[in-house]
């Protein structure tokens, strides 16, 4: 019986085939590397790592004498209760546990969405542990300088509530080794590409983030549990749910197209106490139990829970409070102003760059401003309920085509069709821009259905049919006339558009219109 | 003419390409991708109120929820094969700005005459040749009803 189940929880929606080659490269070295951890010692710090230590902020802090003797307790701990139930587990999924000196004088202190104060201390003796694919892809030698880990702990006064080993692994390129060895749990650059692992002080691997672009693309979570029937009273108690997040996309470097990376993360939890179901606890001097030398039965289960565990990087109070404050501006220009501002500072300056372009070049009515405000508003709302930021994602391009078919100017219209393609060329948006060679038909929606129905075809153009009638308009000479069509609770919609083919495939469209005038 | 739909993507319209396609984007002969929705419905009966010879393959003209249709006959199964006695047939000559897309029609009289007749219906849903359509359409039920 294996008493870990790990419990994949990376999927990909399936339009995002383009990332599935990028995905198993990432997760080739380390989907399974727990599996096949192995665990270098080395024998002493290579000039690299010695300089870590300078990379996080010295502060004279009597913050370290207070955990000191907390560390010093769990070690011994440690060492001294082999069957302590903390250690009844498959040895396959948890490391050997080695002293791991920690230099108290070096620490940050972290900006995460915590009641508790979080620490970020560095080791002093490195006692890398590499998993066995990432020194295959690196080399020994390269995987150590890709490799850092820290000593995470959350306190609440002088008490410790809960800590954790954090092994990062960054496979981006080589070129940001270096400042890779700068990272905080806090603070991932956007470059950041690679896997951070949580272990608890024990070293049980709680959870693995997969990142891209400093962000979380996938989570997998370490949990207890049973995959057979052996012991029901522990599986029957597991509860997990999935949820779903569009993730942030980018340009394919050297191609057209834009890849994403949406992610399926299940969190499981076992209900059952701990004891019973065998989650690490902690009954030492501090541990999870705050108040000190709590058992089990006084843990609550978000103590055990990964899922408490905050996602690297995660928004801290400062975001909610910029947020809030935006959201408390009701003067629409000031408004659109600040959240302009918001999307500017999170990578979304194209897109501001975009519509200040349309707002600026003038003769634009009131309700071509109004619509543009809505569609700051929607991608802002977009963009700040969640932790994943997407800002160039197919999504809010799908906002900016639906100004389209809104009821605003021809000035307007026009605009966006001039200023959208280079914005999605720039961005590498994989969605086919109209050229706004010019209309003939209806553009404006008359009803939300049409307005979806718009905005559908406009992103999915390539779902739509060619019609057997030749265009005669010289404007599409060598174009081929398109439908699309959308079934919507008011019965069906059709949008006319056209279309240009090379070698089977669209490349260009133009003159969407509704079909009923 | 009857038929009942018994497909309705481009997808299912693929094993009849004269060559495997394996790019879903790419749009094959009856002017599809394998994404693409024809605008009628899997298990619903049509009446057929033209046939028409494109490029690159034969479709019915059909109408669903009041739309026009042009689509292939690969969608659909013959229930009855009775050719109204009216249809006439209409090759498209050079000077049709519809050719070579399309090629030939045989259907009622004015769909045959016409020259730009399929244009008026799928294309731009002009209202007189939509009315001729529909009042044929009516008379043809008639005419089976008697």
């Amino acid at each position: 019986m294996q008493l870990f189940i790990k419990i994949s929880i990376k999927n990909l929606k399936p339009r995002q085939l383009n990332l599935l080659q990028l995905e198993e490269s990432l997760t080739k070295s380390f989907r399974n590397s727990f599996f096949l951890v192995a665990v270098f010692l080395v024998a002493a710090c290579s000039p690299e790592l010695q300089e870590q230590a300078g990379v996080v902020e010295r502060v004279a802090n009597p913050v370290e004498t207070k955990f000191e003797k907390w560390y010093e307790a769990e070690h011994k701990e440690i060492l001294e209760t082999p069957f302590n139930a903390r250690m009844q587990f498959d040895p396959s999924v948890r490391l050997t546990y080695r002293y791991k000196e920690v230099d108290w004088s070096s620490y940050k202190k972290l900006n995460l969405p915590s009641k508790f104060e979080i620490y970020e201390f560095e080791f002093l003796a490195s006692n890398v542990v590499v998993p066995f694919d990432f020194k295959e892809e690196f080399g020994y030698d390269e995987a150590l300088k890709r490799s850092k880990q820290t000593l995470l702990i959350f306190a609440q006064g002088n008490e410790v509530v809960k800590s954790y080993v954090i092994r990062y692994y960054f496979s981006g390129e080589k070129a940001g080794i270096a400042d890779f060895q700068k990272v905080n749990y806090d603070a991932v650059d956007k470059n950041w590409k690679g896997q951070i692992d949580l272990y608890s002080l024990n070293e049980i691997h709680l959870v693995s983030f997969d990142m891209v672009i400093g962000q979380v693309i996938g989570t997998e979570t370490m949990k207890l549990g049973s995959q057979d029937d052996i012991h029901p009273s522990q599986s029957a108690s597991t509860t997990c749910t999935t949820i779903w997040t569009e993730g942030p996309c980018e340009p394919i470097p050297g191609e057209t197209g834009v890849v994403c990376y949406d992610t399926f993360t299940t969190y499981c939890y076992n209900s059952s106490p701990p004891l019973i179901s065998g989650f690490p606890f902690w009954n030492g001097s501090g541990g999870f139990a705050p108040g000190g030398t709590g058992g089990p039965a006084v843990q609550s289960i978000c103590d055990f829970d990964p899922t408490c565990i905050p996602y690297p990087d995660s928004m801290d109070d400062a975001e909610v409070s910029i947020q809030k404050l935006i959201e408390g501006i009701t003067d629409p220009e000031q408004r659109r102003k600040a959240q302009l501002d918001y999307l500017r500072n999170r990578g979304g300056s194209d897109l501001v760059e975009l519509v200040e372009e349309l707002i600026n070049a003038g003769g634009l009515s009131m309700g071509d401003i109004r619509e543009i405000n809505k569609l700051v508003e929607s991608v802002y709302l977009n963009q700040k309920a969640r932790f994943l930021m997407a800002i160039f994602s197919p999504e809010n391009f799908n906002a900016i085509l639906f100004l389209v078919s809104s009821d605003i100017s021809t000035t307007l219209r026009t605009r966006v069709f001039t200023f959208l393609p280079n914005y999605a060329i720039r961005q590498g948006v994989n969605i086919l821009i109209p050229l706004g060679k010019g209309s003939t038909g209806r553009v404006v929606a008359r009803n939300i259905g049409e307005q979806l129905a718009m905005k559908a075809a406009m992103a999915n153009p390539k779902d739509g049919l060619i019609l057997p009638i030749t265009i005669n308009d010289s404007r599409w000479l060598g174009w081929t006339k398109m439908q699309y069509e959308l079934i919507g609770l008011d019965g069906k919609i059709y949008i006319h558009y056209v279309g240009k083919f090379e070698n089977g495939v669209l490349m260009y469209v133009d003159d969407f219109k509704f079909i009923t005038p | 003419m009857i038929v009942k739909c018994i497909g309705n993507t481009g997808q299912f319209l693929r094993p009849f390409e004269y060559s495997m396609i394996t790019n879903p984007e790419v749009f094959g002969r009856f002017g599809a991708s394998a994404g693409s929705r024809f605008g009628v419905q899997i298990g619903v009966t049509y009446r057929v109120m033209g046939i028409f010879i494109a490029q690159e393959y034969q479709g019915y003209l059909v109408d669903d929820g009041g739309y026009i249709q042009t689509a292939p006959c690969q969608l659909f199964e013959i229930l009855d094969n009775t050719i109204p006695s009216d249809w006439k047939f209409s090759v498209l000559d050079l000077k049709n700005p519809h050719y070579p897309l399309l090629q030939a029609v045989f259907g009622y009289e004015e769909l045959v005459s016409d020259p730009l007749a399929i244009e008026k219906l799928i294309g731009d849903m002009e209202e007189t040749a939509c009315r001729i359509y529909f009042r044929k359409k009516l008379a043809y039920e008639q005419e089976e009803m008697e």
